[in-house]
């Protein structure tokens, strides 16, 4: 939170990170987790979140969201498989749109 | 809100039912008069209303659907008849839930109310001195915090809620912790309403876009971390989510039976305010689309019926208009939804004569002059 405070972030830049939690919201994935990287912060964003596999189709909405420059898809679970954890990156915010 | 969440309704419930709403403000005595209170609540407003009318209103929502009841006010606990009230709505099957400045757990009245209730939500504005200077009243935060030990040993579920300012992003990790460690189950968060007091307060004070985001990102943030042990309940949502969502708009291909049995799936929230005057959606809207009165001679089932009969294509246009002036404007990307109805509401403030029915009109004529009928 301190890292919202002290980076001078652009309404382009937060509108970039809310359109993306948005995103998670709207699939279903459970955030889990955050890295923010970067000086000043927010330049890049990880977050981590989980979707039961039974719900995996929507993950189809955030691999065509052009605002994940990377995602990566896990399987987990123990000790039956049963979610995917997906890491999506938002990168250089500000030139990824 | 209300409409923003189903998620978030179906929570506060026992039982796991999706909850119907009345929020009911029974008066708007208090014994604070907070500079960002949205009815211009303050003390020396004694009159309330009458409990048979509310019982007798509750008994008919619940036939329609309704079943949960949030009382605030005025400070909720200052109503004569508040025991009475949840007594008889939690025997109608009632989820009681009341907001209040906890203040006043120590008196009887309160003490033998809360048994009847299922949450309480306590209103906190900050740390000590800004909780102090927002309510007017020095030592405000210590009376709550001992309202809280008294609520901590009678009730299972309660919370905090907070009315957010444009600079609260700053707050809210406090405030989880706050809420944290002292056992919470809630933290509401509900963006200032410039409306009643806060209109004189605060008025010049926006939200930026800026704000919003970051108040946006900040709660998402503190509920990856503390979700599971707190319900944190944003009332902004952002754009993206609410686009082709049927709470929102109303499809023209997906419109909803409008019969008294659907109308608590369409208005998931009924207000009844200080006068008994009866409207879906939030406090504040215009009386345009006021549904009745709770002394009204007609059943709420008539009154619902006239209102889906007069109003409701006025209340579709509201919504939809509402809705495209979201999706298709830059800056409500973070918006609350309740805020922008209300304030679009205000259009129809002239269109009150068009709808008065003809007196010749069987017997609906009630509906035009109820309003000379509340009581006081």
């Amino acid at each position: 939170m301190s890292q919202l405070s002290a980076a001078n972030l652009s309404d382009e830049h937060l509108s970039s990170i809310s359109k993306s939690i948005a995103a998670s919201q709207a699939s279903g994935l459970k955030i889990v987790d955050w890295w923010i990287y970067g000086i000043p912060a927010f330049e890049r964003v990880v977050i981590q979140g989980q979707v039961p596999i039974k719900e995996a189709s929507s993950l189809q909405g955030l691999i065509e969201n052009e605002k994940f420059k990377e995602i990566a898809i896990f399987r987990k679970g123990i000790p039956v498989p049963d979610f995917f954890q997906v890491n999506l990156t938002i990168d250089k915010i500000g030139q990824n749109r | 809100m209300d409409i923003n969440d189903d998620l978030s309704s179906n929570e506060t419930l026992l039982h796991g039912r999706v909850s119907r709403i009345i929020q009911i403000h029974p008066s708007l005595n208090c014994n604070l008069k907070c500079k960002h209170c949205y009815s211009s609540s303050a003390p020396g407003l004694k009159n309330g209303l009458d409990v048979g009318l509310l019982i007798n209103i509750l008994e008919q929502a619940s036939a329609i659907g309704y079943n949960v009841i949030s009382m605030s006010g005025g400070e909720p606990f200052l109503y004569k008849s508040i025991e009475e009230l949840t007594r008889q709505s939690k025997s109608i099957g009632y989820f009681n839930s009341v907001t209040s400045n906890g203040m006043l757990f120590e008196t009887s009245n309160t003490k033998n109310t809360l048994k009847y209730l299922d949450l309480v939500a306590i209103s906190i504005d900050g740390k000590e001195e800004s909780h102090d200077t927002m309510r007017s009243h020095k030592g405000a935060f210590k009376k709550m915090l001992q309202g809280v030990e008294i609520l901590k040993g009678e009730i299972k579920n309660y919370g905090f809620i907070h009315t957010l300012l444009p600079d609260s992003w700053k707050l809210l990790p406090w405030l989880t912790e706050f809420a944290m460690d002292h056992k919470a189950g809630l933290l509401h968060l509900h963006p200032l309403e410039m409306s009643g007091r806060a209109n004189q307060n605060f008025n010049g004070i926006q939200f930026t876009s800026n704000d919003l985001h970051k108040i946006y990102i900040a709660c998402h943030y503190l509920k990856t971390y503390y979700g599971n042990d707190l319900f944190i309940q944003l009332d902004l949502l952002h754009k993206d989510n609410i686009i082709d969502n049927p709470n929102f708009l109303f499809h023209q291909t997906f419109k909803p039976e409008f019969t008294c049995e659907s109308f608590s799936s369409i208005f998931k929230e009924l207000i009844i305010d200080d006068k008994g005057d009866i409207f879906p959606i939030a406090y504040g809207c215009s009386p345009f689309f006021k549904i009745g009165n709770i002394a009204s001679i007609r059943k709420l089932s008539e009154m619902i019926e006239f209102f889906m009969e007069k109003k409701m294509d006025s209340m579709i246009r509201l919504f939809n208009d509402t809705y495209f002036e979201i999706v298709n404007h830059k800056d409500f990307e973070i918006f609350n939804w309740s805020e922008r109805i209300i304030a679009n509401s205000r259009f129809f403030d002239n269109e009150i004569d068009n709808t008065k029915m003809n007196k010749k009109e069987e017997g609906y004529s009630i509906y035009v002059d109820e309003g000379l009928n509340v009581l006081g």
